[in-house]
């Protein structure tokens, strides 16, 4: 505790004593100078000048550590006559790796004068902070772990960084990904959040949460560092020796315990990677580090001469699918054969990585025939059994029949989605016999009169019912509106008998035709309607005398005639014909 | 006399129809040949003798096209589509050409929920044919139903009344449909820009402050018109006036 005191307050103290001597004052000094790898170092420059300060950076190098900052105070102070101004830059130092490092010395420039701090040394010390040092292994910290130390080149090589953890963190976030220079990499996991499990190291149980997992694929042979990882969390304050028993019950609170932050950070990782062995390279070899099977199938085999046939080419396995490249197909001659389609797939097996290759191949005989594909070879290295592997297909034998038919016929080989490559309108209508297509139903006559005659017809049907109904059920009223057609039958009767028939016939039906008129109208029997009855009824129904009288006539002249025939003459006959239509026409309207 | 007189009409217009396609199938001739602006002023003299015919709209609203006059296209494809809704054709050349105009259209917000949404859009979805013939069917209905009451022997049962309910209720149903939707159409005069630039202003005056412009193809809503102006209104309730010359009514 005194250490860390003692030497800002010396540095303070010489700053403050050349302050009079010098215009401008440039200073240096560190909180601590031993410390963990997980603990801070502040390190404080500061500026104190008799004029007013511009904005000024200092120029350094630390390499050595990870900085963050700087915060800046400036101050104006006045004592007696003369004014003083400081301005102090404040940096958080967290050192990469553990060692003894020197800080500075710093510059600044200033009006053309340059100025320097004295170099601070500070010594850094593994893992565990100063205080916790010689007590076994920190109880938080961030370990990378790699599973191979020596590699091949293209061979997987799984790096975790997990954090080890006795003492809850709080607001753990990265502060620095690692790098990889010289590696291909694939990221297999990620932490969203802290998922631990329990894990045993040098004999002490630890909370093991998963940080970070990437496949590495080594580029180049040599000897490659995998990067390190940094992590910020917040811990539970040491609590004091002095402390009682409420320090202990709230040491890991939230609330009430206090918390510090602290930058955890992994170690830096050698890998040796080994090139690949130059003997026994195959030639197919194309760079393929891992484990892989092969399988190759043509359909269809029978083909016409001309027709596609496709070469399907899958290669799966464990290993970086980027290296796999399409297979060398050595096409036959009579055969055409264009470039493959690629279609990749990449998953990820229990960490390790891995995929497929499909190489879809088009191949068209160009001749009939039997055409044979020599085997597709494809080799890659295995780095467990430490040789090349070569995979071997079975030939490919195709039928072609037939013979093509003319030159240069192209073919849409090359299969992709059909796509839009230009717009325009749609064309137009084609041509017709007669235009009007598309006008408007409520704009037509025809379709409202029809709509219209709909209600009129009903009307209509519905007075034919009404009359159909009554003629069924009202005698009189049938025996009404028949009276006049049953009449106009017998007159018709009558003149057929005008010229053939005897006078008793034509006078009887002439008779019987008025006679059943009245009858039929007033609803008589007819049987007992003699001319005298008759023109009663008829006087009483309000008939003119005339027609009664005309009436009596006619009848008189039928009676005459039927029963003493003369063999009167034929107009006698048209008359009385005459005389009983005007007769009934003139009965018509009255009754 | 009158029948004679009937015979020399329908004669007259079946002649007449006659003429007017084969004047139709020339003009597609001179659009198949490429020449867009002879087959658009032969489509223009069919359309000029009194034919109404969505195909002929169509094809002389491609001659617009194929001639440049984007703003004709645009009111031919749009009277087209009001004798012929839902065609396809129709529908992708307007969309094709509303995409190639100057204006984007305005996009309404309405508000509505997606319900009140479908059911505007299940109202104005009928044609007016179909409207017109859905009536037509439902009215005939109610009559043969009202015949078979007439002439039945027995007092009809209850499904007779049920048809007759329902025929009676979809009959006066379709009319009032058809009688809102003419209805609507007739207050709804919409017409469409076909010169180059049309510039709107706040009053019926050239000395008026000019509120916005709009390009050849856009459609408008006309409110009223004043003069050799016309009060329009844009999709999104932009308003102003025009000089009538600027505009087609559809």
């Amino acid at each position: 505790m005194k250490v860390r005191l003692t030497i800002p307050l010396v540095l303070w103290v010489l700053a403050a004593s050349s302050a009079v001597a010098a215009t401008i004052q440039f200073e240096a000094s560190v909180d601590r100078t031993r410390a963990s790898q997980s603990e801070p170092i502040r390190l404080t420059l500061l500026i104190t000048s008799d004029k007013q300060l511009s904005q000024v950076t200092p120029a350094f190098d630390l390499e050595d550590f990870h900085v963050e900052g700087p915060a800046t105070s400036t101050r104006m102070e006045m004592r007696n006559t003369d004014i003083t101004f400081s301005r102090e830059l404040t940096y958080v130092l967290y050192a990469k790796k553990a060692g003894t490092f020197t800080i500075g010395p710093m510059q600044l420039e200033m009006d053309g004068e340059r100025y320097e701090t004295k170099p601070i040394t500070v010594e850094i010390v593994q893992g565990a902070s100063r205080s916790q040092a010689g007590q076994g292994e920190s109880p938080i910290f961030v370990l990378a772990r790699a599973d191979h130390q020596r590699a091949y080149v293209g061979q997987q090589i799984t790096v975790s960084y997990d954090l080890f953890y006795r003492i809850q963190p709080r607001n753990v976030s990265f502060n620095k990904l690692p790098t990889f220079v010289g590696f291909w990499t694939e990221d297999l996991f990620v932490a969203q959040q802290l998922e631990s499990h329990q894990e045993m190291r040098g004999g002490v149980s630890y909370n093991v949460a998963p940080l970070r997992r990437v496949a590495l694929f080594p580029t180049g042979a040599g000897t490659h560092a995998v990067g390190t990882l940094a992590v910020s969390c917040d811990i539970p304050q040491q609590r004091s020796r002095r402390g009682g028993v409420l320090d202990d019950f709230f040491a890991g609170d939230p609330f009430f315990g206090r918390s510090r932050s602290v930058l955890l950070q992994s170690e830096e990782l050698q890998i040796e990677v080994l090139p690949l062995p130059e003997q026994g390279r195959p030639e197919e070899f194309t760079g393929a580090v891992g484990r892989f099977q092969l399988s190759v199938e043509a359909q269809p085999t029978q083909v016409a001469v001309g027709d596609p046939v496709t070469l399907r080419v899958l290669v799966e396995g464990e290993g970086n699918m980027a290296s796999v490249q399409p297979l060398q197909v050595d096409a036959a001659t009579g055969v055409k054969l264009y470039d493959p389609k690629v279609e990749e797939e990449e998953r990820i097996t229990n960490g390790v990585y891995g995929g497929r290759r499909l190489f879809e191949y088009i191949v068209i005989p160009e001749q009939g025939g039997t055409l044979n594909i020599p085997p597709l070879r494809f080799a890659y290295f295995d780095p467990h059994q430490v040789r090349y592997e070569v995979l071997e297909s079975a030939p490919i034998t195709i039928h072609s029949e037939g013979s093509v038919e003319e030159e240069g016929v192209s073919y849409g080989l090359s299969r992709r989605d059909i796509e839009a490559v230009g717009e325009d309108i749609r064309y137009i209508k084609p041509d017709a016999e007669v235009l009007g297509a598309g006008s408007m139903l409520y704009n037509s006559y025809w379709f409202w009169t029809l709509q219209g005659a709909l209600p009129f017809a009903f009307f209509a049907l519905l007075l034919w019912q009404r009359h159909q109904r009554r003629l069924q059920g009202d005698v009189a009223y049938a025996r009404q509106r028949r009276a006049k057609g049953e009449a106009g039958r017998r007159l018709s009767r009558a003149d057929d008998l005008l010229e053939t028939g005897t006078e008793a016939e034509f006078y009887g039906e002439v008779r019987a035709a008025v006679l059943e008129f009245v009858a039929d109208r007033l609803n008589l029997a007819a049987a007992g309607l003699t001319v005298e009855v008759c023109a009663e009824v008829l006087a009483a129904r309000q008939v003119e005398d005339e027609t009664i009288a005309a009436l009596r006539d006619l009848l008189t002249r039928c009676d005459f005639a039927r029963f003493a025939p003369a063999g009167g003459l034929p107009t006698d006959r048209a008359a009385a014909r005459r005389l009983a239509e005007e007769v009934i026409a003139g009965l018509e309207k009255r009754i | 006399m009158m029948r004679v007189l009937a015979l020399l009409l329908l004669l007259g217009t079946q002649l007449h129809a006659g003429a007017a396609a084969g004047q139709y199938n020339e003009a597609n001739a001179l659009y198949r040949e490429g020449d867009f602006a002879a087959a658009r002023r032969s489509y223009l003299a069919v359309v000029e003798a009194g034919v109404q015919d969505a195909r002929l709209y169509y094809n002389l609203g491609n001659a617009c096209f194929k001639s440049g006059k984007l703003g004709e296209a645009i009111l031919w494809y749009e009277r087209a589509r009001r004798l012929l809704p839902h065609d396809e054709d129709i529908e992708a050349n307007l969309r094709f050409a509303n995409l190639v105009k100057k204006d984007r259209d305005p996009q309404t917000e309405n508000g509505l929920g997606a319900l009140v949404a479908a059911l505007v859009g299940a109202y104005f979805w009928p044609t007016f044919n179909q409207l017109s013939l859905l009536f037509a069917a439902a009215f005939f209905a109610v009559f043969v139903l009202g015949v078979r009451w007439l002439f039945a022997q027995a007092p009809p049962g209850a499904l007779w009344l049920v048809g007759m309910l329902l025929c009676a209720g979809l009959s006066v149903g379709s009319a009032l449909w058809l009688g809102t939707r003419l209805h609507h159409q007739a207050q709804t005069s919409e017409a469409i820009i076909t010169v180059d630039m049309a510039h709107a202003r706040s009053g019926p005056d050239l000395g008026q402050t000019e509120v916005f412009v709009a390009h050849e193809g856009t459609k408008v809503r006309l409110v009223r018109q004043e003069g050799g102006w016309m009060l329009v209104r844009l999709a999104n309730g932009l308003g102003g006036w025009m000089p009538a010359e600027a505009l087609t009514q559809i």
